[in-house]
């Protein structure tokens, strides 16, 4: 366990030690989340400029706190990371993974942090402590966004590794990326209502990403009843099981041909 | 007699071979755009009409446009290009008896061809639908093929960045960058006005795909002209600094060792 622990710290020290080799590299450390931060900020300024009330019941604060928080989703479910343990799996590259003193499970979550990385999810985290003072919402609501939050980064990073596992037993990376990128500039920062019903219907039940990206919107309006946290928390005890599993079958299958 | 243009024909048509396998491959290298550019059609159609669920006109042609546009994988060439520049392997192109930028351009047509002409028979459609001009209907393929080379030359540029900055250059981030500042995320003609005036029309990225985007959606042939003219005029320079960056590059990340 102990052992595990300081060999995150050390993968941790490395990498930061690395980003902040030289001034070009710090300097894109910084530029990089403030540059992705303002165009996310403008954009939604921009919806409210161009209709003084584009979506139902959504002020801008409003729409802040779902920003931040569908930012803070995102960053805490170590996409890259899954990515890129799946590639080395592809690749029969977690042989030396395997040697290494850490676990497959902590090294999924750790094994790229870039300073810009740090900086965005910082960001973002007070970026949603601030809109919350301003969006004029209860404690109740809060309360269920921040359990909104944890399951969603629970689902989010089931369903990756869910789709990369896929990638794997089908052999190709590259179209589950492709997919997935595809799936996530739908749903992302998209209220649901803007979809027609079928399509709707079929981004909570069939795939989950709307769930995941735009369900948040339907909390800060109090739209979330008992069927919407039934959908929420059914879709991650699957998506968790689902990881579970196939990912256990693919080590086996891994470790039984090589 | 020789043909100039055959080894770009050849290179044109072994990516085609790589890139489409199989019929999957390409159906599927058809729906992705398709579903990406829908987010954005569904939800500027619902901002900007007060029936939800309607398609207006104006966003449909703008995006169908930019959907052709952005059909070149920009951020696969740029990471391969970056990857072959870090690892020297660059040194391949530079001994081929092609120009870098065009023999990177022609493998990006060659593995979206089938996609490409299909996206293009998709607008040419949506003008048609919408009654826009013979002339403008003309002047598509023209156009689209203008904003395919300057998007393509303007990633070129960035990543051969690289030379001097490895991998350091970061093309996600810069791939965020240029779809904002190119109107791929937020419609041009939603942004304000004197954002325009002053900072992106004297900057390429809108001429890749926004400006010319915008003059079909609101048909108007002198603007569609102009626009074209000045992503020409940008083509010519970003091909110059482009041959400029590649030599002195080259040299000094070979020098570096």
């Amino acid at each position: 366990m102990f052992r595990n622990f300081r060999a995150i710290h050390i993968l941790f020290r490395s990498y930061i030690k690395r980003d902040a080799s030289n001034a070009f590299s710090i300097f894109m450390a910084l530029l990089t989340p403030l540059a992705y931060s303002a165009i996310f900020l403008t954009q939604t300024y921009l919806y409210f400029q161009i209709n003084s009330v584009p979506f139902e019941d959504i002020t801008i604060e409003k729409f802040y706190v779902c920003l931040c928080t569908n930012q803070v989703i995102i960053f805490l479910a170590f996409d890259q990371n899954i990515r890129a343990l799946a590639r080395d799996t592809l690749s029969s590259d977690v042989d030396i993974l395997l040697m290494r003193p850490v676990s497959l499970f902590l090294y999924k979550y750790f094994r790229v942090i870039s300073i810009d990385r740090v900086i965005m999810l910082a960001l973002y985290v007070l970026g949603f402590a601030v809109a919350l003072a301003f969006a004029d919402v209860g404690a109740d609501v809060i309360t269920r966004l921040l359990l909104f939050i944890a399951l969603a980064i629970i689902l989010l990073n089931s369903v990756l590794s869910i789709m990369y596992g896929f990638g794997i037993l089908f052999r190709d990376n590259d179209k589950v990326i492709r997919l997935k990128e595809s799936l996530t500039d739908l749903t992302q920062l998209k209220p649901p209502e803007i979809f027609p019903f079928a399509l709707r219907t079929g981004l909570t039940f069939v795939v989950p990403f709307l769930v995941m990206y735009g369900f948040m919107f339907d909390i800060v309006r109090n739209r979330d009843g008992e069927t919407f946290w039934a959908i929420v928390a059914g879709w991650t005890i699957v998506a968790s099981l689902l990881n579970y599993y196939m990912w256990r079958k693919i080590f086996q299958r891994y470790e039984s041909t090589g | 007699m020789k043909v100039p243009a055959k080894k770009y024909i050849y290179i044109i048509k072994n990516s085609f071979l790589e890139g489409n396998q199989s019929f999957f491959s390409t159906l599927l290298s058809l729906v992705y755009p398709l579903i990406e550019i829908s987010g954005l059609v569904f939800l500027y159609s619902y901002i900007t009409s007060d029936d939800s669920g309607f398609l207006t006109r104006g966003v449909v042609i703008y995006f169908s446009f930019i959907l052709v546009t952005t059909t070149l994988d920009y951020r696969r060439f740029a990471s391969k290009l970056q990857s072959m520049i870090v690892d020297e392997r660059y040194i391949n192109i530079d001994q081929m008896p092609v120009h870098p930028f065009f023999y990177t351009f022609c493998e990006s047509i060659g593995r979206s061809f089938v996609t490409l002409m299909l996206l293009i028979t998709i607008g040419i459609g949506v003008l048609l639908f919408y009654g826009t001009p013979v002339i403008g209907v003309m002047l598509y393929i023209p156009v689209v093929l203008i904003c395919l080379l300057l998007s393509h030359l303007i990633y070129y540029n960035y990543t051969l960045l690289t030379f001097y900055a490895e991998k350091h250059v970061k093309i996600w981030f810069f791939g965020i960058i240029f779809d904002f500042l190119s109107g791929k995320l937020v419609p041009l003609g939603f942004l304000p006005m004197i954002l325009q005036k002053v900072f992106l029309s004297f900057m390429p990225f809108v001429y890749a795909a926004g400006a010319l985007g915008n003059a079909f959606s609101d048909f108007n042939l002198r603007t569609l002209l102009t626009s074209s003219a000045i992503a020409l005029f940008w083509v010519l320079l970003l091909i110059f600094t482009g041959n400029r960056i590649w030599a002195h590059g080259g040299r000094v990340f070979q020098e570096r060792g």
